[in-house]
């Protein structure tokens, strides 16, 4: 029983230092007008691009603490609001990292949501209009969320399987804020902030990272995330050779037909 | 035999330019042909085909912004991977002309009176900028820079026996060589002191190629006045040469490209009469947009002529219309018996009721070895694709609260104890049971049989045996799912005759009728996708099924020869496609054809279709698309 619930990742923090992001365009302003209207909101984006250290950072900037569910397909509605355990000879009831939201006026972030299981999207529907309220069946209870609970989920339109797509009902209640990578001059900050790398390598590492990127749709399904970027970045920060770095962290993770491989390798060594 | 080409490698390189006639391995272009279009659309952005050619006198590559051509073999090392880096080094230099602006010389060497010497100084300076950027930009490529340069330089001919304007070229190339010059002759040699002060100017990686041109006419004028003809220079394989004439035709080309016709409709009544400039070079006065052919809203959508009441028109002012569209009508014969499908014109944002005649056509059957032999040849990929298969149906679920089954449901436990507690009488579904969950998936695969899938590949097949062999691998592995799927195939020769052909239907099992189909299965002639997805979403619809996949295999954009190109062609598919996810039919597509980018975000939507660059690897693909597409 204590397996099932581990499986289900909760982070729940105030989060005490300023996560470092920089923002692209108005997500910052749209986010924080979309927390004073109580209105949900959905990031959108390929993986690897920033979407949840935007929540952290906005977390942080509102002052929220932060919930973090990593959605998996086999998180189901008691898995989110909670469930009966039992403790002794009794039967005690445990919040589900939802419920707890809803109690301490967190932000609620709902990690690829896709994944999870269908039914489970309807749980959060009544949360997402403007009754904002949780219904706890086995409880019989209704809990009404403060003013400063936020819904955040994530969803990556890039996903391939049809099953799994966001339906319709539950789109149409988010306000959605788009993810791309950064543009080159953000990227490259990026990159250097996160890795401690030098200027150089950043802008190096940003140079192979669009090079990649020109792959997309040629046998690449996923480009090159500035996730990665900063990856090889900290490899190359802790003295691995750099192109030995660039292949472990942006080559292996993202293909894996032999002709896309050498590609990427061949870009790797005219960059570095 | 490999450690001796290796020493005889080393001794040619010792011994200079006896190296060529030493045979080095020989490394093919279509052996790294697809490695080298990754690396150009990768490096450069851009969508570069290669092709090979045969450079004289020596290898060289150029590119006339389309393509880029290469050597069709490299045996210039001893090393295979200098080899391979050589081709590398070409493709760089390619592109880097691409994007630092080399090619952007319209008509600058028509200033000259001698073309070809200020073709070859222009060449030698912009490379040399080139590769100064190169060096800056990229340092990873400075090692193959070097090896190659090397090489190259011990490939260029002596200087005395050329002419002082050669000499003056050839300077500038052995001094961008890191090479020695000597041996001028007088008038050579006092031309080459003031062109040698500007060469460092041309070596500065912030230049442009404005300023090349400017250095370039400055040189010109010193070696145009030394006596003698000019021949041309040869090119430094790595650097490889620009090709002007090649560059203008590509740009000749893109130009022609069909413009759309200007239709001009007034609002009187009877015939319009429209003055169009057409494309191409021929030329056509009149278009008569007769009034049952004008296009009409949908709300308005009555059979037949419309009322001759003015209001009925829909009249918009410089309207395009692909030229042919009013050429080709339906007659009775056309309708009989056909399904007529309506077809989206986006200019209109209207329909054109009763557009397209579609008929259920029967296919030839094929020899009953095909799919044996097929199976043969792929017997490894069948075994592997089965399994994979198996996998997805066996993806088992823990179902809860079951009333039997063969482990406790603690939960469901729990919550009966609570009951008890709360002096509740409590349910008694206390189990948990593993069960597969039904996938319930409707699938219809709808292969392009236009003639373009009759191509023919560099193995001496056509596209149209590969998607057949792919389609067989499918259907065996799909054996083992309960999935109920159908392959159709579709083509058209205008509006008239849409013709539809089922392989398989839902309903029909996969057995020897099936196999001969597929066997039989062959190109027609055009692709003109609206009705086709139309009519198999209809049949898709008409299933009861949680899923239902149209599964699109094409080999490149809608097309058919009544006008049906371009973006009215690509609008209407859209709109097909649109349809289909109003009936809850989810679309992909499975395209072969690499200009797909360009279009397919827009027609299928991001994320809703996949290229396939290697045509050969489908029977892989298309099974492991279907596997990706449905898992849960």
């Amino acid at each position: 029983m204590g397996l099932e619930l581990d499986r289900i990742q909760v982070e729940k923090a105030f989060i005490e230092e300023e996560p470092y992001y920089l923002p692209v365009g108005n997500e910052v302003e749209v986010f924080t007008a979309a927390y004073k209207n109580r209105l949900p909101v959905m990031l959108k984006g390929p993986t690897g691009c920033g979407k949840t250290r935007f929540v952290q950072h906005m977390a942080y900037r509102l002052g929220r603490p932060l919930i973090t569910v990593a959605c998996h397909d086999d998180l189901t509605a008691s898995d989110l609001v909670g469930r009966y355990l039992i403790r002794g000879g009794d039967t005690v009831w445990v919040d589900g990292p939802l419920t707890e939201a809803v109690k301490l006026g967190a932000i609620c972030y709902l990690d690829e949501i896709v994944e999870a299981r269908k039914d489970t999207t309807v749980v959060i529907h009544p949360l997402t209009d403007d009754r904002r309220i949780l219904p706890i069946e086995k409880l019989g209870r209704v809990l009404k969320a403060p003013p400063e609970f936020m819904l955040v989920i994530s969803y990556n339109p890039g996903y391939q399987s049809l099953l799994k797509n966001l339906k319709h009902s539950t789109r149409q209640r988010f306000v959605a804020i788009e993810f791309t990578f950064p543009p080159r001059r953000l990227e490259v900050e990026i990159v250097a902030h996160e890795s401690g790398v030098d200027r150089a390598t950043a802008e190096a590492l940003v140079t192979l990272g669009e090079q990649i990127r020109n792959l997309k749709d040629k046998g690449l399904e996923e480009p090159a995330s500035t996730r990665l970027l900063v990856y090889a970045g900290q490899l190359i920060k802790t003295g691995v050779e750099p192109r030995l770095a660039c292949e472990v962290a942006l080559c292996g993770p993202i293909a894996d037909e032999p002709e896309i491989q050498r590609a990427i390798r061949e870009l790797i060594s005219t960059v570095f | 035999m490999a450690l001796w080409r290796r020493l005889a490698g080393r001794v040619g390189l010792a011994i200079g330019s006896a190296a060529r006639q030493i045979r080095h391995p020989t490394l093919h272009l279509r052996q790294v042909e697809k490695v080298l279009t990754l690396f150009a659309a990768g490096f450069s952005g851009l969508d570069l085909a290669i092709k090979p050619f045969r450079p004289k006198p020596g290898p060289s590559a150029y590119t006339d912004t389309a393509t880029i051509y290469l050597p069709e073999t490299v045996a210039e090392f001893p090393e295979p991977e200098l080899n391979f880096g050589l081709y590398k080094l070409m493709v760089t230099y390619q592109c880097a002309q691409l994007r630092y602006g080399t090619l952007e010389f319209d008509g600058f060497f028509d200033e000259f009176d001698d073309p070809e010497l200020a073709l070859d100084l222009y060449t030698v300076l912009e490379h040399q900028r080139v590769e100064a950027r190169l060096l800056r930009d990229y340092r990873g490529l400075r090692p193959l820079i070097e090896a190659c340069r090397a090489d190259a330089a011990r490939k260029r001919p002596a200087l005395k026996n050329l002419t002082p304007k050669q000499q003056v070229v050839e300077a500038l190339v052995r001094a961008g060589l890191h090479l020695e010059v000597d041996g001028l002759n007088r008038g050579a040699a006092a031309a080459w002191e003031r062109a040698r002060r500007v060469l460092a100017q041309a070596s500065d990686p912030e230049a442009l190629a404005v300023h090349t041109r400017a250095l370039t006419r400055f040189i010109y004028a010193e070696a145009a006045a030394l006596p003698g003809r000019y021949g041309r220079v040869r090119p430094v394989h790595y650097r490889g040469e620009i090709r002007p004439d090649r560059v203008a035709d590509i740009r000749r080309t893109r130009q022609q490209a069909p413009q759309p016709a200007t239709v001009h409709l007034a609002p009187d009544l009877g015939d319009f009469e429209v003055k169009t400039p057409l494309h191409r070079t021929r030329p056509v006065d009149h278009l008569v947009v007769r009034p049952e052919r004008v296009l009409v809203r949908p709300d308005r959508r009555e059979r037949g002529a419309l009322a001759p009441d003015a209001s009925d028109h829909v009249v918009i002012a410089d309207l395009t219309i692909p030229e042919q569209i009013s050429q080709v009508t339906l007659t009775e014969a056309d309708r009989y018996g056909a399904v007529l499908y309506p077809e989206w014109h986006y200019q209109l944002q209207a329909y054109l009721p009763e557009w397209c005649a579609l008929r259920d056509r029967p296919l030839p059957k094929g020899r009953p070895q095909y799919v044996e032999e097929v199976l043969a040849r792929y017997h490894g990929l069948a075994v592997t694709l089965r399994r994979q298969f198996e996998a997805l149906r066996q993806d088992p679920k823990k179902l809860r609260r079951q009333p039997e089954g063969e482990e406790v449901d603690v939960d469901a436990v729990v919550e009966a104890l609570a009951d008890l507690r709360a002096g509740l009488s409590p349910r008694e579904n206390w189990y948990a049971t593993k069960r597969t969950r039904r996938r319930d998936i409707a699938v219809a695969f709808l292969v392009d049989l236009s003639g373009s899938s009759g191509g023919w590949l560099p193995n001496g097949r056509r596209i149209i045996d590969v998607e057949k062999e792919a389609l067989i691998l499918l259907c065996e592995a799909l054996q083992v799912l309960d999935d109920r799927y159908a392959i159709f195939g579709f083509t058209s020769s205008t509006r008239r005759q849409c013709d539809f052909f089922t392989v398989k239907g839902f309903n029909e099992a996969y057995d020897e009728t099936i196999k001969a189909r597929l066997a039989g299965l062959d190109t027609f002639s055009y692709t003109r996708m609206g009705p086709a997805i139309r009519h198999a979403t209809r049949l898709l619809a008409a299933l009861d099924a949680k899923v239902r996949l149209l599964l699109l295999i094409t080999d490149g954009k809608p097309n058919d020869f009544d006008g049906y190109t371009g973006a009215y062609a690509v609008e209407d598919t859209r709109q097909a496609l649109l349809e289909a996810a109003q009936a809850q039919v989810r679309t992909f597509c499975l395209t072969i054809d690499s200009q797909a980018r360009q279009y397919m975000p827009w027609m299928f939507g991001e994320g809703r279709y996949t290229v396939v660059d290697n045509v050969t690897t489908l029977p892989v693909r298309l099974p492991n698309l279907y596997r990706v597409l449905t898992s849960s």
